[in-house]
């Protein structure tokens, strides 16, 4: 129905909101620098979020452009198929709350893998699982990178490679000089930016259709067919579902970035608050996104989003142009733009700590390193991810990266989360089973991909996939818990039995707890 | 709080050990509700496709896999509320208690 759209041109609306946000945030930045003094503030922000604004913040984090851009443009293209995501994507968080949140809060300083290491051999622990955290960090960034030049090619005409050096040196400037306070602010700033835009196109796109869902199926079905509410394509066989369920529920709770944010909150209530506040959020968000991409199939129609962008991932900006002209196109846009610098900014803090804390000071340092060095490190490390990034963003241009958000939630639910969860609450976990257990998590999800016919037909194009599946997850994260179960049954650690026991007042009080 | 009492002493406390393990159950039974229901949903969609391709009334085009699908969110959430309230309130309090009776005694 929308036959031009303004989208390909430059967007002077867009450029002036986009700057607006910028100069807000670098204003922030500014403000938290005199705030950062120590490791407490950098990674932390020196424990000072509240419950909601930490909800608020976590949400900002979780809501990148896969989601945003992502499901809207999954539910206009594939119909049903889109839902599967936003659910998928969600149901991680309450059990994050029941099993993680608290211990995690109570036994971790900085990083999750503090709370992994906490009674095991701290050298070997670190190493493995640092490794691991920043390979999920860098594919995770890599998507989030390519996505960024292609959307500001699109939206404010500028070329890909500059697109992709702003979003590095802003990414540089919050997170170098305000550290995880800034990283806090700018991700409370977009998610709310966002939550508000996307509650503005859903109001207009149920106006058009006189606030009744009802109608809005009917012109879908009259469109597309019964089929496009019904799962579909996109799930080959049972297992394929079952391996995707696996990787996006058990994903989430295995994410470095997400997991970081519960070092934020002064103790253990916060974060039980923080989570089901964000739980909140971010369902309140996926119900908005399908929405989106209902109303972008049925008023902006299938076609014309897939003739500007194949994967549909402009679904909610030609909605927005559709409803609400070049000025909502442009806030739009603007706020998408700012959606992926913030979640690049907390990806960022992640990678970085897995870098000074774990890496450098757990590994290399045995765990003993003075304060301002550890700073320093960290500082570089930002600065190091940083143009690492920006080169990755060039190396994949033009790529298709999607099944890099799939690759780094297949390592966070195969590497990360089991270990995580097996040294919060299994005594006889060992060294050597976490040890054995994220390598074989890590190895596996990485090896298995690579022989999916995600990368070995799709991209290398083979006829036919070593591994049948398209999503590994069940195989790798099993494997995961069974080596690692299996191994610490081999392996009696005493040590660690002991400490198990000691910490239960820090555990369930919080005694000690940093 | 100043710990006038060892932790070891509250760490073997009967009604310590009783809350704290009341509270294990409550997170173990809520994560098993949460699993079952997003593998219950994950079952329809890769057994039972037609099923949810029924429309919600004869004359609505809806289909029943979008309610469920929403109503799967909608619950997660209020899973979530319940045992973030429950924590923060009840649980926490009778921790507390547990602690000041014993720094009484």
């Amino acid at each position: 129905m929308a036959a031009e759209t303004m989208l390909g041109q430059p967007n002077p609306l867009a450029i002036t909101f986009f700057i607006i946000f910028v100069l807000a945030t670098i204003g922030i930045t500014y403000w938290a620098a005199k705030k950062v003094k120590g490791t407490s503030e950098f990674y932390a922000a020196g424990r000072s979020i509240t419950g909601l604004q930490n909800g608020l913040a976590m949400s900002g984090d979780y809501m990148s452009a896969a989601s945003f851009l992502g499901i809207a443009g999954l539910v206009a293209t594939c119909g049903y198929d889109g839902l599967l995501y936003s659910v998928g994507w969600l149901v991680g968080w309450p059990i994050i709350l029941f099993l993680i949140a608290e211990p995690l809060r109570n036994l971790g300083k900085y990083t999750y893998i503090d709370a992994v290491a906490y009674r095991l051999k701290l050298r070997p622990v670190k190493l493995v699982a640092g490794i691991s955290s920043l390979v999920t960090v860098l594919f995770y960034l890599i998507a989030q990178m390519v996505g960024a030049g292609t959307l500001v090619k699109l939206v404010f005409g500028l070329p890909y490679e500059s697109a992709i050096i702003l979003v590095g040196v802003l990414m540089i400037v919050y997170v170098l000089f305000g550290g995880m306070v800034a990283t806090t602010w700018v991700q409370i700033i977009k998610a709310g930016l966002l939550l508000g835009g996307a509650t503005i196109l859903v109001f207009m796109t149920l106006w058009h259709f006189g606030f009744s869902y009802g109608a809005m199926f009917t012109e879908a079905t009259a469109q597309y067919g019964h089929s496009f509410l019904v799962p579909g394509s996109l799930i080959t066989s049972p297992l394929d579902a079952f391996s995707l369920a696996l990787a996006l529920m058990f994903g989430t709770a295995g994410l470095p970035h997400i997991l970081m944010r519960f070092f934020t909150v002064p103790d253990a209530k916060q974060a039980r608050k923080s989570v089901f506040y964000a739980t909140g959020f971010i369902g309140y968000f996926y119900i908005l996104t399908v929405t989106i991409g209902f109303g972008a199939a049925t008023l902006v129609g299938r076609g014309m989003v897939m003739s500007i962008d194949k994967g549909g991932n402009m679904a909610g900006p030609l909605l927005a142009e559709f409803l609400g002209g070049g000025v909502f196109l442009g806030f739009l846009c603007a706020v998408a733009f700012a959606t992926i610098l913030a979640v690049v900014a907390g990806l960022t803090v992640s990678g970085a700590s897995a870098i000074s804390h774990d890496l450098y000071v757990g590994f290399v340092k045995h765990g003993v390193s003075d304060e301002k060095r550890e700073v320093k490190i960290a500082k570089l490390a930002t600065l190091a991810l940083g143009i690492v990034a920006i080169i990755l963003g060039f190396l994949f241009k033009g790529q298709n990266v999607a099944f890099m958000v799939g690759l780094a939630f297949a390592i966070a639910a195969s590497a990360n989360f089991p270990a995580l969860i097996m040294s919060l609450l299994w005594k006889k976990f060992t060294t050597a089973g976490a040890v054995a257990s994220m390598i074989t998590g890590l190895v596996l999800a990485v090896v298995l991909i690579f022989l999916s016919p995600t990368i070995w037909i799709d991209i290398l194009g083979n006829p036919t996939a070593i591994f049948p599946l398209k999503n590994v997850a069940i195989v790798s994260m099993t494997l995961a818990f069974v080596v690692g179960i299996i191994v610490s049954l081999a392996t009696k650690e005493e040590d660690a039995q002991r400490i198990y026991d000691e910490v239960i007042p820090r555990r369930y009080l919080g005694r000690g707890a940093e | 709080m100043v710990d006038k009492i060892s932790e070891q002493d509250i760490v073997n406390d009967k009604e310590f050990k009783s809350t704290t393990s009341k509270r294990n159950t409550i997170a173990v039974v809520l994560s098993i509700v949460e699993l079952l229901l997003f593998f219950g949903f994950i079952a329809l969609v890769a057994y039972n496709k037609p099923y949810l391709g029924k429309t919600i009334s004869p004359t609505s085009d809806t289909t029943i896999g979008i309610p469920i699908a929403i109503g799967v969110i909608i619950i997660s959430i209020i899973l979530g509320g319940i045992y973030a309230y429950w924590a923060n309130t009840s649980y926490d309090q009778s921790i507390k208690r547990i602690i000041e009776k014993m720094e009484v005694e």
